[in-house]
């Protein structure tokens, strides 16, 4: 069922408060903005659930780009989601795992699930391209493009040599 | 301003019989679901605008991945969008973009938002991540991975001992 006016409004704020807290820094009151915290990163099959797991994930990602910050596009209400088109933007001035800092800066377009249950906040599910941020931190190249191309045969000759023996013998 | 149920049934069921005819391959009937025919890549920055080019773009990819099947996950239904949620699996058994068939499966789930002018689909904006495709493909790894960082410390060697020598002398 479609939510009712008071309800998208209710839902608005609180995504509003969401991406804004997240961009001041202020982690808790971003935590605060859900019922039951949780992100899930399609790309990467990761899940941070509850409180604490959501908090180390903040903390991870600020490490790494210690002023990231998001910009709203543009915001689509559905019946039990709010939708969102943003950009997120950063310096890669921290370890992030096990990769140094490149002193690189990045800006990903990235879409947002914010799930709800009436106006209660359950779970933030983002969609993105992997591939846009480690072209931007300088490591990864579009396999597509002719650097990319050479980098692929050189570092997986095995994948591309069967590819090319497949297309020769017409197998 | 809030949509009919009866106007947000009509664009899921245009959504839906555009998914089904690229599932059968039958590209006319999908580009006939579209008033203006237009998709837009966000991970890539690929517009493929008007008739043609959308078609030029179908046969692309039903050579490279002749058995490519679109599942819908959920549908999102906004005031001037319906937002799906969709899983997209295929085989790689044809050439794409100078990259020979490599005879792999890839699955990724994605998200596209199908752009309404009224009742009439003017857009379909996609949000997927290349990075899994091209980890299924055999063309590229995880970065963060063991494997991924020595091919990244082999391939990418100015970017990572800058950020090594950056981070020994703590600039």
């Amino acid at each position: 069922m479609a939510p009712t006016a008071a309800s998208r409004k209710k839902r608005e704020e609180i995504v509003r408060e969401h991406m804004e807290s997240e961009n001041r820094h202020e982690f808790d009151a971003t935590l605060d903005t859900f019922d039951h915290p949780r992100y899930e990163l399609i790309p990467t099959g990761e899940v941070h659930d509850g409180p604490e797991e959501v908090m180390a994930y903040f903390k991870e990602t600020r490490r790494a780009f210690p002023d990231q910050r998001n910009e709203l596009l543009a915001l689509h209400h559905a019946d039990d989601a709010v939708l969102v088109e943003a950009v997120i933007r950063g310096t890669h001035k921290g370890p992030l795992r096990s990769l140094p800092p490149t002193g690189r800066e990045y800006e990903l377009p990235i879409l947002a699930i914010f799930m709800f249950d009436g106006d209660k906040l359950l779970c933030e599910r983002v969609y993105f391209d992997q591939l846009t941020v480690l072209r931007q931190l300088g490591i990864a190249r579009d396999p597509l493009s002719l650097t990319g191309r050479i980098e692929t045969l050189v570092t997986h000759p095995l994948t591309i040599g069967r590819g090319v023996v497949r297309r020769v013998t017409g197998r | 301003m809030e949509i009919l149920e009866t106007s947000a049934t009509r664009r899921e069921e245009l959504v839906r019989k555009h998914v089904d005819a690229e599932n059968a391959a039958d590209y006319e009937t999908a580009l006939a679901t579209f008033q203006h025919p237009r998709y837009e890549y966000v991970a890539t920055d690929e517009v493929y605008d008007g008739a043609d080019a959308v078609m030029a773009h179908w046969k692309e990819f039903d050579r490279a991945f002749p058995d490519q099947q679109i599942e819908i996950v959920k549908l999102h239904t906004a005031d001037d969008a319906v937002l799906m949620e969709a899983i997209a699996r295929g085989t790689h058994s044809g050439p794409f973009r100078g990259l020979p068939p490599t005879g792999r499966k890839w699955e990724q789930q994605f998200l596209a938002i199908f752009v309404f002018e009224g009742d009439a689909l003017v857009c379909e904006r996609v949000y997927y991540d290349t990075a899994t495709v091209l980890q299924q493909l055999g063309i590229a790894r995880d970065a963060t991975s063991l494997t991924g960082r020595l091919e990244t410390a082999a391939s990418h060697p100015l970017t990572i001992s800058r950020a090594v020598v950056r981070r020994v002398i703590g600039r």
